[in-house]
């Protein structure tokens, strides 16, 4: 779950909505880089939303129009549900507007049908590469999350692939976050995945509260939400820590057999590289976070008592065995700790350090 | 860029009073007719409305009801383009030439260009003084253009660089801008959407044009380049009021936007229609909340984000919104006051102490109001607004 800090005291007014049909009427929002607000859909109306939820209504009269993600960071429209004629337009930079001039895809249109971008179809237009990146389910149909790449001049599709098996359903949009990548968003289980349509990979994936409308952030790398109370969430690209691994050898130290059963052998005065790993809920890497080490019998000795993840959520240290032991075996625990009181995630590790004779 | 009201004549025109066998009022018995109408004219339409250079006026035509005999009148309305007051109010006795034309405004070389109720492709430059054809004037015809492009609905003419700017009814939502130099075969030089339908168009220059919508937006184009663009999103101040229509005039000599917002009649059947001049400057519409764009930490610099913006949600700048903490505060404004940018935007950055607290950020953008209030009729200096954010900043070790 993405750390949400976060809520407006304003509530959105958003007029030709139903939250209840089938499939719902929802809003759409854009980030508008040069606008440094939001592109709100909702009805036939746009507004531009700032992010405390203020709105400014910019035109009354939009019909049967779909908002895009565009590079880098702006706006572009395509009529919804995608029609047999349906263009791929720029946006007029002052007011918002589809301009009928400007077509990304002057060669072909896109089809009704189009493979797996059906009425629920949504589009990233990245013209500086010459492709549009869609993803969608046709008939809403829960399957593996689908995403194409199509190339922009001809209308061939350069490649599929489903990037995220971890949930099923679609991303409801696709948004701008920067050199070959978007971020895709899912309402209505809140999945959040931030897409390399280069190599077809998911880089990066957590999850935000259920929202009917959202959007990301580029300037401030941040996910900005409407959720049905119509409030306005703001989360930052950062998952909330929630699991943290025990603390383990890595690589994992020679053993000795020991009464017939391997312990791993630490010689006094070697240090062993141990480490940690945060995570959030959904298994998200955390990253610039402080982890605090202790070792519970102080037998040994720890090369750092804090340390920092990296951005793979790793935290490092090295455990010394003990300098001048007589001989025989030791039981060593080893604890991380993350955060206070209430968000303390202690993990205890054992293990046996052996000291040989000198 | 947003448009500042410098100026409110409203009403702009008077009817002429009753003046019935018994001196007007007392014709009517109060306990029977409630309330009295005292006027002679009611519920004025707008037929055209635009700035003729040669005079220096603003030109409506009207047509309203009368209460005598045949029960219509057309006027012939000519405003001072300078403040707006009533120069002539011309009955011009007949309704042919009203009915004829539609949608006549101004375009280049100062001259009134006209489309028609009778022919949906016919552009004729027509007198502002009488609405009637020029004698030896330009006209076009499009009848015989492929494909056959309906110009009815208001236009800009612009003869020195022969581009036609038309909203044709066939074009939803859609400005279109023409190519005339072949008269026999327009060529659709580009097009826009406009954000409603629209309601009239004025000429600027040979580069730009002013329309405004049904609904007050207004917005400034620039027609003359390849795609043409939107330079402005703008709005009425007050659009939500009663109005029943808006027209637009560019005062050429002024620079500034005329609009003629008309209003139904009040209770007492007077007029209440008005004109409103713009200058292209700022208006001042609010300014957002502060909101973190970072995590509140402790111990850490927290970013805050706020807008000042106008009607239409453009940025309101260059001005200074100045922040403050309230007391008691436990962290540190960093930054004390920020300029806006274009987009309106400015960031503050707030250090918060190494343990958990709750600190609220104020901000305030005095901002002077150069024009009136639609509201009142007296100027007010300064405009303030205040937002307020409430953060609380939780400890990780």
């Amino acid at each position: 779950m993405l750390n949400q800090f976060y809520t407006s005291t304003k509530r959105v007014t958003l007029p030709g909505i139903n939250l209840v049909a089938s499939p719902p009427t929802l809003p759409q929002l854009c980030f508008v880089v040069t606008w440094d607000a939001f592109a709100l859909v909702s009805g036939s109306n746009l507004y531009k939303m700032f992010r405390d939820g203020t709105q400014c209504l910019m035109s009354p009269s939009l019909w049967c129009l779909k908002v895009l993600s565009r590079v880098p960071g702006t706006l572009a429209w395509a009529f919804t549900p995608p029609a047999s004629s349906t263009q791929l337009l720029q946006a007029d930079e002052i007011s918002g507007l589809p301009h009928p001039d400007l077509v990304m895809n002057p060669n072909w249109t896109i089809p009704s049908l189009f493979p797996e971008c059906g009425p629920g179809g949504v589009f990233y237009v990245d013209d500086g590469a010459g492709i549009v990146v869609s993803s969608g389910n046709f008939l809403f149909v829960p399957d593996p999350c689908f995403v194409q790449v199509t190339n922009l001049r001809t209308g061939a599709v350069v490649k599929t692939f489903s990037p995220n098996p971890n949930f099923n359903g679609w991303y409801d949009v696709l948004m701008y976050g920067g050199p070959s990548r978007v971020v895709g968003i899912n309402f209505l289980e809140g999945w959040v995945g931030v897409i390399d349509y280069g190599d077809g990979v998911v880089i990066w994936q957590s999850k935000v509260r259920p929202c009917i409308a959202a959007a990301y952030d580029c300037t401030y790398n941040l996910i900005v939400t409407i959720e049905s109370d119509f409030a306005v969430r703001i989360y930052a690209m950062e998952a909330v820590p929630a699991v943290l691994s025990p603390p383990a050898f890595s690589p994992a130290p020679p053993t000795i057999s020991y009464g017939g059963v391997p312990v791993p052998l630490l010689r006094r005065l070697v240090g062993y590289p141990v480490q940690t790993r945060l995570l959030g809920d959904a298994g998200e890497s955390i990253a610039g976070m402080w982890i605090h080490w202790s070792l519970k019998n102080q037998i040994g000795v720890l090369d750092k008592y804090v340390s920092q993840t990296d951005e793979n959520g790793v935290a490092k240290n090295y455990y010394f065995g003990p300098g001048s032991l007589g001989g025989g075996q030791a039981i060593e625990e080893l604890d991380v700790r993350f955060g206070p009181t209430t968000t303390t995630t202690t993990s205890t590790s054992t293990t046996t350090s052996t000291s040989t004779t000198t | 860029m947003a448009l500042q009201l410098v100026n409110l004549v409203a009403p702009c025109f008077s009817y002429p009073a009753y003046g019935g066998s018994m001196g007007g009022y007392y014709d009517y018995n109060p306990g029977l007719i409630t309330p009295p109408k005292h006027y002679q004219v009611g519920n004025l339409r707008v037929v055209s409305f635009f700035y003729e250079p040669s005079n220096d006026m603003l030109i409506g035509y009207f047509i309203g009801d009368m209460i005598w005999w045949p029960g219509w009148i057309v006027y012939r309305l000519s405003w001072n383009a300078s403040d707006g007051s009533l120069a002539e109010a011309y009955n011009v006795g007949t309704v042919f030439p009203i009915d004829y034309v539609l949608d006549p405004s101004a375009g280049s070389f100062g001259k009134i260009y006209s489309t028609f109720n009778t022919d949906p492709y016919v552009i004729q430059e027509v007198d502002w003084d009488t609405l009637a054809d020029t004698n030896g004037g330009w006209s076009l015809n499009t009848e015989g253009w492929s494909p056959i492009n309906i110009l009815a609905g208001p236009t800009v003419v612009n003869l020195i660089d022969n581009l036609i700017v038309a909203v044709p009814p066939q074009l939803a939502f859609t400005l279109a801008v023409f190519d005339i130099s072949n008269p026999s075969q327009g060529v659709l030089k580009g097009e826009l959407t406009v954000p409603e339908s629209v309601s009239w168009m004025a000429y600027q220059n040979r580069t730009y044009c002013g329309l405004v919508t049904a609904g007050g937006l207004i917005l400034k184009c620039n027609y003359g380049i390849v795609p043409p663009r939107w330079e402005m999103l703008s709005s009425v101040q007050n659009p939500v009021s009663d109005s029943t229509g808006f027209y637009i005039a560019y005062d050429t000599q002024r620079s500034r936007v005329v609009v003629l917002r008309n209003r139904p009649d009040a209770v007492d059947g007077s007029c209440q229609m008005q004109l409103e001049f713009y200058y292209p400057v700022y208006q001042l519409m609010g300014l957002t909340d502060p909101v973190p764009v970072m995590i509140p930490r402790a111990g850490s610099a927290v970013r805050f984000v706020a807008h000042l913006y106008g009607t239409t949600g453009e940025g309101v700048t260059p001005f200074v919104i100045e922040a403050a903490l309230a007391a008691p505060a436990n962290g540190q404004l960093l930054t004390p006051w920020t300029g806006t940018a274009l987009n309106g935007s400015a960031t503050f950055r707030y250090a918060a102490p190494s343990f958990r607290c709750t600190d609220t950020l104020q901000l305030t953008s005095d901002v002077p109001v150069i024009g009136i209030a639609q509201t009142t009729t007296t100027s007010t200096s300064t405009s303030t607004t205040t937002s307020t954010s409430t953060v609380t900043t939780t400890t990780t070790t």
